[in-house]
């Protein structure tokens, strides 16, 4: 009955040594687990801090913004142009207006 | 113990330390996804913010460029209504000009509209003198029995009207001066000239950029 006790001790002490070494197994795996996850983030943080989007979206703004700011410089020349136009056509009666004032002292337009 | 106890308990050891494992790897499986999902999240904040910052540049730029453009064409219409204003009254003074040197007939009205304007804004005195350009010595000789008629008819008295000897240099009007000569009025064309710059400009610029010709 002893030699059989003895026995079994040493086979569950066997099978004890192989569950450490599986947890020991399982606790390796899980350090490097945690280890890759961590180089991951790390990747992808560097990514995002490299990457070029938010250029891209800045050229998309600034592109949209240009053409913004050409159709607000046409609008400007049109304008002068216009008004150029207004002042061609109403120079004589302002050279009259001005000779009316100077010569006959009338104000009215 | 038998061999029949032992088995039992190998099995219930090595389940546990399955189970011990499975428990491990678990918790390092949901400790690298939350390592992963925060690592996004930052990731997300950083393109999030250098984005924001990238788009915040590109404003700026352009509502500089925007600034600058619309300063520009402040200054554009400023010239453009400086340039025609100029026009306007040179364009005025080369007319008057001819008016004066070859439509005598007219340009004497003028003269004498222009000499009674000036008694009619000095104080009331009983002698006023005309000094004039050496071009006009005729017209103001002819026209002197006129002004002098008008002048003493508007300030209600007898006023006396002569010609100064001096002579000015101007396109055509007039200095007169009272008597005693302390007071003068200035009317000749280039001081009616600068009076319009100064107190009609306003309304030069009205006629001159009118959408409607009335």
């Amino acid at each position: 009955m002893a030699e059989w006790a003895e026995l079994d001790i040493m086979e569950l002490m066997e099978e004890e040594k192989k569950a450490e070494k599986i947890v020991e197994e399982a606790r390796r795996r899980a350090e490097e687990i945690v280890k890759q996850a961590e180089e991951e983030a790390k990747r992808i943080v560097e990514e995002a801090e490299k990457s070029k989007e938010p250029e891209e979206y800045k050229k998309v703004e600034y592109e949209k913004l240009l053409k913004e700011l050409k159709r607000v410089e046409e609008d400007h020349q049109k304008r002068l142009d216009r008004l150029k136009r207004i002042a061609e056509r109403n120079l004589d009666d302002v050279v009259k207006f001005i000779m009316r004032v100077v010569l006959y002292g009338e104000e009215g337009s | 113990m038998g061999r029949k106890g032992v088995e039992p308990l190998k099995l219930e050891i090595r389940r546990l330390a399955e189970e011990e494992a499975k428990k491990i790897l678990d918790e390092a499986k949901r400790k690298a996804n939350s390592i992963i999902e925060e690592a996004k999240r930052k990731a997300e904040e950083i393109l999030r913010r250098r984005t924001e910052q990238a788009l915040k540049e590109a404003r700026r730029e352009i509502e500089l460029k925007m600034a600058s453009a619309r300063i520009k064409h402040k200054v554009d219409l400023i010239r453009l209504r400086q340039e025609y204003t100029e026009k306007a009254f040179s364009e005025a003074l080369n007319r008057i000009r001819t008016l004066v040197d070859e439509n005598r007939e007219e340009y004497e009205k003028i003269f004498i509209k222009l000499a009674l304007d000036a008694i009619s804004k000095l104080e009331d005195y009983d002698e006023y003198v005309l000094i004039v350009r050496e071009k006009d010595l005729d017209i103001a000789r002819r026209a002197l029995g006129t002004i002098e008629e008008e002048a003493s008819r508007i300030k209600r008295r007898n006023v006396k009207i002569t010609i100064g000897e001096e002579r000015i240099e101007c396109v055509g009007g007039m200095i007169v001066c009272t008597g005693n000569r302390r007071v003068y009025y200035n009317n000749t064309v280039e001081a009616r000239i600068d009076y319009v710059k100064k107190v009609m400009l306003d309304k030069v610029h009205e006629i001159l950029f009118r959408e409607v010709r009335t």
